[in-house]
């Protein structure tokens, strides 16, 4: 039981960051408005909403499969508090601070309308923030760092997230030039 | 003589076609919309009084939703399986997977570090154990055998980047250090709050005693 508990929070930490990196990447597609003619930007917000709704959850089940893992070293005060584990504190601290992160930019989400534009866009794009340490927390904590896939898994979702936002920057840039 | 005022009549103000049109159309989505409203209260399916209208659907990624939950799901599980089978390292293998390059090497080796130590006295020997990586931090001991007795277990090295790890295993070593003496041998209970680094210090200290059976320093 003790590998079953430890193997299902590793696979939900690397599926909870993918669906990150893949709800950043649909963000920023749809808010940038040039993924061509073949869905509305509708369908690319909705999934955009899913996706990273889904991430925080997968991340909860992370943390709770953590939790029930014996002698994994982290109890309620290690999940809650960063900086509180007994080893590896930095590493898990990133993840505690991300997850907090995820939780934000999903619960701000759904009252969107209660806050002002530019504050709700500056917490939302923390996420862009959580993203890359949950990421440095897998790459730091995980044990699989040294398997082939989750390396490839690694660079590709690093280079989507890249592109993603280079995309959303050169988008902005052709707005800013033709205003000008 | 008093004179009585009349209230002025309402006239009639030709209202513009196009307007008239408009607020008739509106009237009839209006309707449209309550009648939908009332039929999904209800639990009707009566189709929408406005079939010209297409009806909005709130989750237009409905299919992408249900394909990416189920492939995250599935991702979980193929993970969890291949983790599990394809005995990738698990806690248990994190303690007790000594570093071969580092394990205690017989009398003949040249290493310094990794090469036993014979003690001028004969009848005293002392070998170090492997260098256990827990997932804590790298966990090695050194054990000391005179006339053929567990004497004393040093511990070499041991998780200690932090203060709560030094606190933490400042109290677990010392009593690990107790048990395996009195039991003379590795095999003793964990300490609880301080069980990965119990096992890399059993997986080390056991290192070290095969290493001296192999010598022939032990007969334990």
């Amino acid at each position: 039981m003790n590998d079953l508990w430890l193997n299902l929070s590793r696979a939900t930490g690397i599926v909870a960051t993918l669906l990150a990196v893949a709800a950043l990447v649909w963000g920023f597609f749809f808010s940038a408005r040039n993924f061509g003619d073949t869905y509305q930007p509708a369908w690319w917000l909705d999934l955009h909403n899913w996706l990273g709704g889904i991430a925080l959850i997968f991340t909860a089940a992370h943390l709770i499969t953590v939790y029930v893992t014996p002698d994994s070293g982290i109890g309620l005060i290690q999940i809650f508090i960063p900086n509180t584990a007994l080893g590896q504190q930095w590493p898990i601290t990133w993840g505690v601070i991300a997850a907090y992160l995820f939780a934000i930019t999903v619960f701000t989400s759904w009252p969107k309308k209660r806050f002002r534009r530019w504050l709700w866009r500056t917490i939302h794009l923390t996420s862009v923030l959580g993203t890359t340490l949950a990421l440095i927390h897998a790459y730091q904590l995980g044990p699989d760092t040294q398997y082939l896939a989750f390396r490839v898994a690694f660079v590709a979702s690093i280079a989507f997230g890249l592109y993603a936002v280079f995309r959303r920057l050169v988008g902005i840039a052709l707005k800013v030039s033709r205003a000008s | 003589m008093s004179m009585t005022t009349v209230p002025p009549q309402p006239t009639e103000v030709p209202v513009d076609p196009a307007l008239a049109e408009r607020m008739d159309r509106l009237a009839q989505r209006s309707k449209a919309a309550k009648e939908a409203a009332l039929n999904r209260a209800t639990g009707s399916d009566a189709p929408s009084a406005d079939p010209a209208r297409p009806t909005r659907r709130r989750h237009t990624a409905r299919s992408a939703r249900y394909l990416s939950l189920a492939l995250s799901l599935l991702a979980t599980v193929v993970l969890t399986v291949a983790f599990s089978i394809l005995s990738l390292p698990s806690i248990d293998q994190f303690a007790l997977a000594a570093v071969p390059s580092q394990s205690v090497a017989t009398s003949s080796a040249p290493s310094v570090d990794s090469a036993p130590t014979t003690v001028a006295v004969p009848t005293v020997s002392t070998f170090n154990g492997d260098v256990v990586r827990t997932r804590w931090g790298p966990v090695q001991v050194q054990a000391q055998f005179k006339n053929g007795v567990l004497e004393d277990v040093v511990t070499l090295v041991y998780p200690n980047d932090r203060g709560t790890s030094i606190f933490i295993n400042q109290q677990a070593l010392p009593m690990l250090r107790s048990e395996v003496l009195t039991a003379q041998s590795a095999h003793v209970d964990t300490i609880s709050g301080a069980s990965v680094t119990s096992r890399g210090y059993v997986a080390s200290l056991q290192s070290a005693i095969d290493a001296a059976q192999a010598a022939g320093a032990i007969s334990l």
